[in-house]
């Protein structure tokens, strides 16, 4: 018998093993011909009789390959494995599909570290950057910037703010600003408007709220499902009137 | 001529873990950055507590809705300070969430009362959903208004027709010491509900009504 044809027989009876495991058990055989036959060369046997013996020496090669496959038990482990190797090959292919999303782990972070929306006021009379944050549910509501100034012919404050979910990856809820009042302390403001533009990570608001005048601040009020938060705005100082 | 060494192959127990603990990475990380890949329905309902912020919920009851898609499952949600109503499907980028109809509990009133509309092909399915404070009240009636169209002209009124549900307190559930409702009724008709005229009164043991409730809160959604 050839070696080829021991090899051969021995993986025929290794049918339930993967393609892996069938190379593994025919390295080791190759290995263990190879080391037996060096022993019978040194020993001045000529390589072809030196093969011969070898394959003789080791068996029957039906009843190795049955021993051998012993050593590979365990289908359920083999199909758990090739079941975690499919749900990592779809993930990844879920995660190309998705990669979009990350676009609002962006916003998220810059809402957190250097939020920017442009003053829509028509003349702007003061100016300031705050770092005012209220948690709201999951949420923390940023105000990042307060100014005076005139917008449709009415003196009034603009609050640039921002909301972004507590983990960075998280969702902003999506209709918080319902639920956000500004007014100055004690009385109702005469006149709000606000625009905003955002995404999954992050919203930004701008709310315009007239001023008294005298209006040295405003409290920005939120209130559902049972949270009531409070947050005092101070108004920029400085600037004239146009 | 001896052969290299060959790398011994880890048992099929190892490699499985490996495998394992390569797709549970793989999951926590498409789970947690890139919110989808979802394996439980569950999870999506809870992104759809993020989405409207209504912080965490218990699930109180499950529909499953196969009038609209085989694998659409209404959950209503609730905790002291909310009352729920949303949906999850599966999809190829496992289960995704449509946030639905919320309601704040957290101010007084005997019934707190919303309504989800969902349309998808043919199929339409309304809920009407709520929870009930006042411990008198034992029988709901929902009264609604149903516009159908024309199968000719879509957009032309064919009819419209007043509809009432009565709901015992038998078809109620309870969680924590409140009481909920969930009505649900599906149309194949080319109709639609209208929101603003849905109200929902509540009757005590003597048939008396002790609170009637109009619908504010309520969520229209389509798919194509």
């Amino acid at each position: 018998m050839t070696r080829q044809g021991f090899m051969d027989r021995v993986l025929l009876s290794l049918t339930r093993l993967t393609a892996e495991e069938r190379e593994n058990v025919r390295q080791e055989l190759e290995e263990h011909i190879e080391d037996r036959m060096e022993v019978m060369l040194e020993m001045g046997w000529k390589p072809e009789l030196a093969e011969e013996r070898c394959l003789e020496a080791m068996g029957d090669p039906v009843e190795i390959g049955r021993e051998m496959a012993k050593q590979y038990r365990g289908r359920g482990w083999l199909w758990l494995g090739r079941a975690a190797v499919l749900l990592t090959v779809v993930l990844c292919i879920q995660a190309l599909l998705g990669v979009g999303i990350l676009f609002n782990a962006w916003d998220s972070l810059e809402a957190r570290v250097n939020p920017q929306m442009g003053s829509r006021l028509d003349w702007t009379e003061s100016s300031g950057q705050v770092d005012l944050r209220m948690p709201m549910g999951n949420d923390v509501l940023r105000v990042f910037r307060v100014s005076v100034g005139k917008r449709e012919e009415r003196r009034v404050a603009e609050i640039a703010m921002c909301a972004y979910d507590r983990w960075p990856f998280g969702i902003v809820a999506y209709d918080w600003q319902r639920y956000v009042e500004i007014n100055p302390p004690d009385a109702e403001a005469p006149y709000r408007s606000s625009n905003g533009r955002g995404s999954c990570g992050a919203e930004y608001v701008q709310t315009y709220v007239e001023l008294e005048p005298g209006a040295r601040s405003l409290v920005m009020a939120y209130e559902r499902f049972g949270e009531s938060q409070r947050l005092e705005i101070p108004l920029p100082e400085g600037g004239e009137a146009p | 001529m001896k052969q290299t060494k060959r790398q011994v192959l880890p048992s099929r127990r190892r490699r499985t873990l490996r495998r394992l603990l390569i797709a549970a990475a793989a999951l926590c990380l498409v789970n947690r950055i890139f919110l989808i890949g979802l394996l439980f329905p569950i999870q999506a309902i809870r992104q759809n507590e993020e989405r409207t912020g209504t912080g965490r919920t218990t699930v109180i009851c499950r529909d499953w809705a196969p009038e609209l898609q085989w694998s659409r499952l209404t959950y209503l949600m609730g905790n002291e300070h909310v009352t729920f109503l949303t949906g999850t499907y599966l999809s190829y980028l496992g289960w995704l969430g449509d946030s639905g109809a919320v309601l704040d509990c957290s101010e007084e009133a005997a019934l707190h009362c919303g309504l989800w509309s969902i349309n998808q092909g043919d199929g339409k399915v309304l809920y009407v959903f709520g929870r009930i404070d006042d411990p008198a009240i034992v029988r709901l009636k929902i009264q609604g208004r149903q516009t159908v169209f024309s199968e000719e002209q879509t957009d032309q009124v064919a009819e419209e027709t007043y509809q009432e549900w009565t709901l015992e307190q038998e078809k109620w559930m309870e969680k924590d010491g409140r009481r909920y409702f969930l009505m649900k009724t599906v149309s194949y008709e080319k109709s639609s509900w209208s929101g603003q005229d849905f109200s929902v009164t509540g009757y005590n043991k003597y048939d008396e009504m002790v609170a009637e409730e109009k619908i504010e809160e309520g969520a229209f959604t389509s798919f194509v």
